[in-house]
């Protein structure tokens, strides 16, 4: 009696493992068992996952005794009653010493796995030789504990991603002791300088503090007051990196750590947490180590890590609180959705990028409830509370706002900068577009493209708004800013980037092709950036990449996603 | 090996080569400059000269394959920028095609880690496998010393893993071929020397051929260690190149004390100097008694008996005893990972002048007994956490401190996880199944699972099972691990400012070193009471 029960559970336990090693393999073989055990099967298991696990059982049992299998599948059927209702009462057990119970349909995994105790059991009467060897490789394979150690797994792929920031950070930024303007890096550290020293009133003014054409600050309040707070945090630690008029270009080892690490807490404070909640809200349906899977596929997007902490730039913040806005709107937490993507816009002016998808999908939402202008009055309010509180400094006047506006939309820059690979720079070999119409026209040219072209995404969300429609709608608009908008700079290559990277589990293949695209298209830029260190810098990025790659091809982490992507 | 084991291997190794490619641009030590002089001596120095040469004062120490190595590295080294290979030119030439230069040698040469992994995890089952290649491959100890602070050692241990893979496999000349290839590489290792002695001796050499095979191994030593040093020998040479190699005139412990007992010793003998000095006892206290920084050629103590070479490798052979006996009386080749082991751990905690980096000779061997017993995959997170610990102070630059905290951090989490995850739970299902005669009992009693099932259920405690891992002891003292950082980051910083500037250096290596006395005695008992101690020896290890 003893010895059947523990045997039986041994086995039951001891096939899960040949679900992972089926599935990392990533490989769907083929049975040719007969078509006897095929129907079973299919009866069996209708699930993705585990069949290919109990296919490949079925296939190493038929490999050793091939003939017995058709009696077995008829003895299985009769013997399933009685083998189903000890398991069944004991979930518990199950649950804790196997991975199965990750997916929620539970019954046919149960009857997957009756039928997998029965099919170890009954071939290891004919040949007891082959069938320890079976379990001996069964029993073998690493198993990591998605499902009892979900936070640790997500700790530990956070703590991986931080790390990896941390490591692209020890290196040089661009503009690098380039005079006379360094680079982003000079800019971000003279927004500190001024947002410190002077009124804030005189932020977007030129004044004898404040040279404009030097760095003059150019995006929204929000990122005035993120440099006014970690400008504060730098005068306490070491003044004289942000000081008046005499700090330019000042760059020593320890003002770069600071530095590096006003973004990396940034990114720490806003960006992980918002992308830890989109992962359990967005893919609370997955497996867990989908989820991880997800989580990981986010966070070690090598193209924000390498423009925030390798580039220097504060995206995390603005992505940040748009993965946040996109979450709760996931949750159906409009309120919520309208002040952080408010914040985000205010934060940077590219999150209009998104601006399409979150305006159709929140007014299908109004539409959905029983006053519609009611709801859609309730979300304006919110947004222009937002934006009064962002601007309140700046509301004094119509003036002063016209100056701030002014300092945000410099319309004087151009169609597009150097090296993008969108519409209107790899058009204009055929049509010289700056020559045939004038800055105003390209202007509304432009803008009219890009609504047309995130219109469809616009349209069906207005109609019938959800959760990934709304991803996908991000995408889309994006997408049309990137391609079609007025003076498109290629770090906005990372808007699209991220909603693609959102999606990973849905569009694995969008994902594929968009991670090796945005970091072609950025390498010009960082060979345009990075001259002094562009051996390195070089080296690092391609390496970056790769990761991605191998994490994707590597077995523990990545099991379903590596099927859909090499079905 | 199978293309899908190599492809593991290949994954892992190319994702711990990203991370190292990352660490480029971080802090390195003076051994940087030390291997790039050496470089320098070995290209542009004759054989004869490069012993004698004093050109810098990071002189070669290292025995003569070493020596060959760095030549070979030279080869390339010279067509990359000849300045690197400039005996007076290239003295602190650190440039950008310098340290890219080194690094990547270094990577490249973790090659033979990876070798060694994979050789000395071929006959472990696939979760075991996997444990011994991300406990190895991702050792933070490598990361920290060899791609931090700059040294040579994963190839060096790689190639120690390589000797112990043929002992295991039963390969013995191989074994020592390799062994003594690794002390002719660097001769710390030379340590566990007795012990492949007496192993190889009562092993090897026995049987009908013992006078034959005693000669075949013989031959085999003698052949590498005349390739490696007969070209001095040549050039009359071989004093000087000892000179160089053993330098007792330095002190009994290095600057900053490695965690080991002389660690103790010295904390010892200095709080009873304090102590007795306030009771108004007049004590000699010597000058540089409170420094901390103790280089030169002695080590004043104030109470305790000095210690001499000779003490220290007595003890050191002392110390080995149990476990030469033991090599003696039983030599079975599952017993030689640990002997090897726990001969480094008596070199480490007893040894002359030893470097807080030589724990890194006891933990990664350590690894392969980790995956094989569950007591010792216990031990293996705490002696990993406690070595990689003390090496912290290596690493004392500001940007670096997150990034060794998180290494290690990182690791012992992803460890302990996988460890507990995969040995304790199906451990215990792989003896229930060794006791169960596979029978088709079940066709005959299939309803009685439920009880017997729920009685397993209380047994087995799948909740806590992380927590088994390690005894109360030990998880009180790494909490302690966090107290002893935080006052030294923290609290002394901000009470004491800069009295007792060596205070919380000495509290690391205080600390660590009860650590490590605590794996060392723990080894001892095991190798000189539990005699055979393998909970769950692998099938072909029994077999065999």
């Amino acid at each position: 009696m003893q010895s059947s029960s523990s045997s039986s559970s041994s086995s039951v336990s001891s096939c899960l493992p040949c679900l992972k090693t089926s599935t990392a393999e990533g490989k769907q073989k083929e049975v040719r068992a007969d078509s006897h055990s095929n129907t079973f099967l299919a009866s069996s298991s209708p699930s993705d996952s585990p069949s290919t696990g109990v296919k490949k059982n079925v296939d190493a049992a038929s490999s050793c005794d091939n003939c017995d299998l058709q009696k077995l599948a008829a003895a299985a059927a009769d013997a399933s009653c009685d083998i189903l209702k000890p398991i069944d009462d004991d979930k518990e057990m199950l649950q804790s010493e196997t991975d199965v119970s990750r997916t929620p349909n539970w019954r046919s995994q149960r009857s997957t796995s009756a039928f997998m105790t029965l099919l170890t059991r009954r071939s290891a009467i004919g040949t007891k030789k082959k069938k320890k060897q079976m379990q001996k490789k069964m029993e073998q394979a690493f198993v990591w504990p998605w499902n009892s150690h979900k936070w640790a797994t997500f700790l530990a792929i956070s703590m991986f991603a931080f790390l990896l920031r941390m490591l692209v950070a020890l290196h040089s930024y661009s503009g690098a002791a380039v005079p006379p303007k360094y680079g982003d890096y000079e800019a971000q550290r003279h927004w500190m300088e001024i947002t410190v020293h002077t009124p804030v009133k005189q932020w977007y003014q030129n004044t004898t503090d404040n040279d404009l054409r030097y760095w003059g600050l150019d995006y929204p309040p929000l990122t005035a007051y993120q440099s006014f707070v970690h400008g504060i945090f730098l005068n306490a630690v070491e003044p004289a990196a942000v000081a008046l008029h005499t700090s330019r270009g000042y760059e020593n080892t320890s003002s770069k750590l600071l530095m590096r690490w006003t973004v990396l807490s940034s990114d720490i404070l806003v960006f992980f947490p918002a992308v830890l909640v989109f992962v359990a809200l967005y893919y609370r349906q997955h497996a867990n180590q989908e989820q991880a899977w997800a989580l990981a596929m986010i966070l070690l997007q090598p193209a924000l890590m390498l423009i925030d902490h390798g580039h220097f730039q504060y995206n995390c913040i603005s992505l940040g609180l748009a993965v946040g806005a996109a979450a709760a709107v996931i949750m159906r937490q409009e309120l919520m959705a309208c002040i952080l993507f408010s914040l985000s816009l205010n934060h940077k002016q590219m999150s209009t990028y998104y601006a399409p998808a979150f305006f159709a999908h929140l007014l299908g939402r109004c539409f959905q409830c029983r006053s519609p202008v009611v709801g859609v009055m309730r979300l304006g309010v919110m947004v222009l509370a937002t934006f009064a509180v962002c601007w309140w400094p700046f509301l004094s006047s119509w003036h002063s706002v016209l100056q701030v506006l002014s300092r945000l939309a410099p319309l004087e820059r151009g169609l597009y900068e150097d090296y993008v690979a969108n519409f209107w720079c790899s058009t204009s070999l055929l049509i010289k577009w700056k020559q045939v119409f004038s800055i105003p026209m390209l202007a509304r040219l432009a803008m009219g493209m890009t609504i047309g072209a995130s219109l469809p995404s616009m349209v069906q969300q207005i109609l019938a708004p959800s959760a990934q429609g709304f991803l996908f709608s991000m995408l889309n608009s994006s997408f049309a800013f990137y391609l079609f908008a007025f003076q498109v700079h290629e770090k906005s290559v990372l808007l699209p980037v991220l909603p693609a990277t959102l999606l990973a589990l849905n569009e694995p293949q969008v994902l594929q092709y968009i991670v090796p695209i945005a970091g072609y298209s950025k390498r010009y830029f960082l060979y345009h950036a990075k001259k002094i260190n562009f051996k390195v810098n070089e080296l690092q990025f391609l390496l970056l990449g790769e990761l991605i790659k191998l994490l994707e091809s590597h077995g523990s982490f990545s099991l379903p996603f590596v099927m859909k992507v090499m079905v | 090996m199978r293309l899908s084991e190599l492809q593991e291997v290949a994954s892992l190794a190319g994702i711990a080569t990203c991370v190292k490619l990352l660490l480029v641009p971080t802090y390195h030590s003076t051994d940087f400059e030390v291997h790039r002089n050496w470089l320098a001596i070995t290209h542009s120095l004759p054989l004869k000269n490069w012993y004698s040469d004093e050109s810098s004062e990071w002189t070669l120490d290292y025995p003569p394959f070493f020596a060959y190595f760095e030549c070979f590295l030279s080869i390339f080294a010279s067509m990359l920028d000849p300045q690197i290979t400039h005996l007076q030119n290239g003295q602190g030439y650190a440039s950008n095609t310098v340290i890219l230069f080194q690094r990547i040698s270094v990577m490249v040469a973790d090659l033979f880690l990876y070798w060694g992994v994979c050789k000395i995890s071929r006959h472990l089952s696939a979760a075991r496998k996997k444990l011994l290649l991300l406990a190895v491959i991702f050792s933070p100890g490598l990361f920290i010393v060899d791609h931090i602070h700059f040294q040579y050692n994963g190839f060096l241990l790689g190639m120690l893993l390589l000797s112990l893979a043929a002992l295991q496999d039963g390969h013995d000349l191989l074994g020592g071929f390799w062994f003594a290839a690794l002390v002719c590489f660097k001769h710390l290792f030379a340590v566990a020397g007795p012990i492949y002695f007496v192993y190889l001796l009562r092993h090897y050499c026995r049987g009908p051929q013992k006078v034959l095979r005693f000669f075949k191994l013989a031959g085999t030593v003698v052949g590498v260690v005349v390739v490696a040093f007969g070209p001095f020998a040549y050039y009359n040479q071989i004093p000087q190149v000892i000179k160089r190699l053993f330098p007792f005139g330095r002190g009994l412990c290095h600057a900053y004390w490695a965690p080991n007992i002389w660690a103790l010793y010295y904390i010892v003998d200095k709080a009873a100097a304090i102590v007795l000095r306030k009771i108004g006892v007049h004590v000699n206290v010597p000058q540089a008694a409170l420094t901390g920084g103790l280089v030169g050629d002695f080590s004043p103590n104030a109470l305790l008996p000095q210690i001499t070479p000779k003490i220290s490798a007595l003890l050191v052979v002392g110390t080995m005893l149990p476990c030469l006996v033991q090599a003696w009386r039983h030599p079975r080749k599952t017993d030689v990972a640990r002997w090897v082991v726990y001969a480094y751990a008596c070199g480490f905690m007893f040894g002359w002048h030893v470097h807080e980096k030589a724990s890194l000779h006891m933990v990664i061997p350590f690894s392969i007994l980790a995956v094989q017993s569950l007591q010792d995959a216990g031990d293996f997170i705490f002696i990993a956490t406690v070595a990689t610990y003390s090496l912290f102070p290596l690493l004392f630059e500001a940007k670096e401190y997150p990034i060794k905290v998180l290494l290690l951090v990182l690791y012992i989490l992803v460890m302990w996880v996988s460890f507990a995850h995969n040995m304790m739970e199906r451990g215990e299902l792989n003896s229930n199944e060794a006791s169960v005669p596979i029978s088709d009992s079940f066709v005959h009693q299939p309803c009685n699972l439920e009880k017997l099932d729920e009685g397993k259920n209380v047994e087995k405690q799948p909740k806590d099972e992380g927590m088994q891992l390690l005894s109360i002891f030990e998880k009180v003292y790494l909490a302690g691990l966090v107290l002893v950082e935080v006052y030294g980051q923290v609290l002394h910083p901000f009470f004491l400012r800069d009295h007792l500037p060596f205070l919380p250096l000495m509290l690391i290596s205080g600390y660590c070193s009860i650590g490590m006395l605590y794996f060392w005695a723990g080894q001892l008992f095991k190798i000189a009471f539990m005699s055979g101690f393998h909970t769950e020896q692998l099938p072909h290890m029994k077999k065999a």
